[in-house]
């Protein structure tokens, strides 16, 4: 019960206090010093320093890089799984602040432990064989590196409770692992280069700490009471995220490459604004009524809801395509992005017509994307696509965009299907969301009446 | 008449096709407790996630202390101290730390903060606990140091959902004792059971909710004396040996009906109430031969209460 402590956040000091006494944390802890003297001792043979580098950066990143983040996955989960959550919302604890406090009180055991390594980092440096500053940039990497996979492990802690929060994250991870990798060298090999060094680390300042609020958000959004708006935010971060890769791909002429990972990284919020509840709670209105015109103007896409999310997806859509470095004359470029539009909101509006009174629609769209991609790689492995017999398939949500990984000569006919669907779909949705505008005007009225 | 702390009006809540809540209005006044009476599943602990600002009403509203709990839910949440049913304990936390992390939570500056819980942990008895981890505590002190917790920023509005529930006979009477001081000291407090008999003894006035809605809402005394509403009193009656001749005198006599059969007599529901009528029902029996040992008008019993409300709003009993 020290003052010392009454100068962080409350979360922090809780977590702290339980985070190092835990298990896991004396184990890494303990772990880190015995194969840290392995190591020196390692380096005092000839000719072992090679080997003793190797196993020494190894562990070491193992324990930063991997076991300390994965403690994360347990944060939001742990307090929503021990009843603690709610509790925690009825102080003066905001949903924000706890998220970030747990980041934060993770990033600084983490920092612990690199603190507990300098000294053998040292050590070796007198024994020989290593550079002192290359060693320390490396140890500053890794945790930059870690303080990023706390924030994606503590964003997606919040997940974790439910089947399908595990298989989204699941699917994230694909994405994450097979998926951009496989689209990034896509693009390079079209390109006929691959991005330089320099266009990773922009992207990495710029974007990396746009990501890490973006996780932040998706966490917070998740234990926030369901009477808070912390859609328009996402929203905000989400434009933030592509306005900032179009600027940077200008910049340093790299328009594909960071339009992808801007795309990637804003893709999660995007999506959850095509599935947000709208919420009946006036006051959720009146930060933007206060602002007059605009502020109402503004709220036709960043008010909380899927009705306003519809429109702020498709202008974050229109502003990618906009800057994307597309012949716009390349029929397969059509199709690709005629395929992408009827992928997004086909199966979204079947979903919304549908299951029209369930609360969370996001399993079930979640649930027939994923049944779409199995179908699509099914089909794609077992038939032969090229055939014009079934140009059909083109205009099935998912499996269109797989025809256009490998180059199909007859994208024309199918580019206007797709098209025709994508708009059937949007307009679908367009007449569902007629319904939420009408609750939101209403909403908006009783919003002015709290004004006055 | 001072206005009341907390007004709900026509709250409804809705869970998909289920139909939790259904318009349910009522008022509380400063200083009332008010027991929460229902079988499992009747809406109560939804009921009071939305008044603690934690669940969203599909319509209908709630204001506390003036203030609408939707639109204002940080003012809201300073007045209220939420108990639920359910609270998680920490890894690795001892009892004052967990108190320590709420005072901080709720924003006491140091010396302050060392002062409130050291109030609060003299209030519920917590002295001699303070330092065991939290998951080393019984059922009865974690419900006590749960209950410190509520009273950290000495909240004039205490919801408690089930606070007795799963507890020993000596924890409870403790608990039922610290509930009493709290209403001496001008708490408002509403207090959810399922066990009829534990809130008779903590509450001042009863609200019965059954399938989301509102069936009573009257004083535990009214409910306790207020007979059967015209249909007489209940008496309960002994005889030495086999009570069988008595059930069968009582098929005999007029404005006498059977309310339960005991192992050593019955409960009579008497149509005349009146202390001479009585005494003519006792001296008939007599008369007839039966071997009374016993005859007392008995108070209505809150389950009895709580199972006629039922029967006439065409519900069903508690589960």
């Amino acid at each position: 019960m020290n003052d010392f402590a009454d100068w962080f956040s409350p979360i922090i000091v809780k977590e702290l206090r339980q985070g190092m006494r835990s298990r896991a944390f004396l184990l890494i802890f303990l772990a880190i010093q015995f194969f840290m003297i392995v190591c020196v001792i390692g380096s005092l043979g000839d000719g072992s320093h090679e080997a003793a580098a190797g196993f020494f950066w190894t562990f070491i990143g193992a324990a930063i890089l991997f076991a300390m983040p994965l403690r994360g996955l347990a944060a939001l989960n742990g307090e929503m799984k021990g009843n603690t959550l709610e509790l925690m919302l009825l102080t003066q604890l905001s949903a924000w602040r706890i998220t970030a406090g747990k980041w934060l009180a993770l990033v600084l055991q983490t920092l612990l432990l690199v603190c507990a390594v300098l000294p053998y980092v040292v050590l070796r440096y007198f024994l020989g064989g290593v550079n002192l500053v290359d060693d320390l940039v490396l140890l500053g990497l890794l945790l930059i590196g870690s303080a990023l996979a706390t924030a994606l492990a503590i964003g997606f802690s919040g997940f974790m409770q439910s089947l399908v929060g595990r298989i989204g994250i699941g699917v994230l991870f694909f994405a994450g692992f097979y998926l951009v990798p496989l689209l990034l060298f896509n693009i390079s090999r079209r390109g006929g280069t691959s991005p330089s060094v320099s266009s990773w680390l922009a992207a990495a300042a710029v974007l990396g700490p746009l990501l890490v609020l973006e996780l932040f958000e998706l966490g917070v959004g998740k234990i926030a009471p369901s009477a808070e708006n912390h859609c328009t935010r996402k929203r905000l971060i989400a434009a933030s995220l592509l306005a900032a890769s179009i600027l940077l791909g200008r910049a340093l002429h790299e328009p594909a490459f960071l339009l992808i990972l801007g795309g990637i990284a804003a893709a999660p919020i995007c999506l959850g604004a095509l599935v947000e509840e709208t919420p009946f709670v006036p006051s959720l209105y009146l930060p933007f009524l206060r602002r007059g015109l605009p502020g109402r103007a503004f709220g036709r896409l960043f008010y909380p809801g899927w009705a306003s999310g519809l429109w702020f997806v498709l202008l974050a859509i229109a502003a990618t395509l906009w800057a994307a470095p597309f012949s716009w004359t390349d029929t397969s470029t059509a199709f690709r992005v005629a395929a992408l539009l009827e992928t997004l909101f086909v199966p979204l509006a079947i979903v919304r017509l549908c299951f029209r009174r369930a609360a969370n629609l996001f399993p079930f769209y979640l649930g027939l994307q994923l049944m779409l991609f199995v179908t699509a790689v099914t089909l794609s492995a077992n038939f032969n696509l090229h055939d014009p017999h079934l140009i059909w398939a083109g205009c099935v949500p998912t499996l269109g965009l797989f025809l256009h990984l490998w180059d199909y000569s007859a994208l024309d006919q199918m580019a206007l299907w797709a098209a025709l669907l994508a708009l059937l779909g949007f307009f679908a949705l367009f007449l569902l969301s007629l319904k939420e505008w009408k609750t939101i005007a209403a909403m908006e009225r009783e919003a002015a009446k709290l004004n006055l | 008449m001072s206005e009341p702390l907390v007004k709900v009006r026509n709250l409804t809540r809705r869970f998909g096709t289920l139909q939790a809540v259904q318009g349910i209005s009522f008022d509380i006044d400063p200083g009332q407790v008010v027991g929460f009476i229902g079988a499992n599943g009747a809406g109560k602990t939804t009921t009071m996630r939305m008044m603690a600002t934690l669940d969203v009403p599909t319509s209908g509203s709630i204001s506390i202390g003036g203030r609408d709990v939707l639109n204002f839910p940080n003012e809201v949440r300073r007045l209220i101290g939420w108990m639920p049913d359910a609270y998680g304990t920490y890894e690795n936390m001892t009892a004052l730390e967990y108190l320590d992390f709420y005072a901080r939570a709720f924003g006491f500056g140091s010396k302050e903060r060392q002062e409130r819980i050291g109030e609060v942990m003299e209030f519920t008895n917590l002295a001699s606990i303070c330092t065991r981890p939290m998951n080393q505590l019984s059922k009865g002190m974690a419900q006590r140091l749960c209950l410190g917790r509520t009273l950290l920023h000495d909240p004039p509005f205490l919801i408690l959902d089930e606070p007795a529930a799963g507890l020993d006979p000596q924890a409870r009477i403790e608990f039922k004792h610290l509930v009493r001081l709290l209403a001496q000291e001008g708490k408002t407090l509403f207090i959810s059971s399922h066990i009829l008999s534990e809130l008779g003894e903590m509450c001042d006035t009863m609200l019965f909710i059954d399938t989301g809605r509102i069936v009573h809402y009257g004083s535990a005394e009214s409910l306790r004396t207020g007979g059967l509403d015209g249909a007489g009193a209940l008496v309960e009656v002994r005889v030495a040996g086999s009570p069988e001749p008595l059930l069968q005198w009582v098929a005999m006599v007029p404005g006498v009906a059977l309310a339960e059969a005991t192992r050593q007599g019955a409960r009579l529901r008497v149509e005349a109430d009146a202390p001479e009528s009585l005494a003519t029902i006792l001296r008939q029996m007599i008369h007839d031969g039966l071997a009374v040992t016993e005859f007392h008008k008995e108070e209505r019993r809150l389950e009895d209460a709580f199972v006629d409300i039922l029967h006439k709003v065409g519900g069903h009993g508690p589960h």
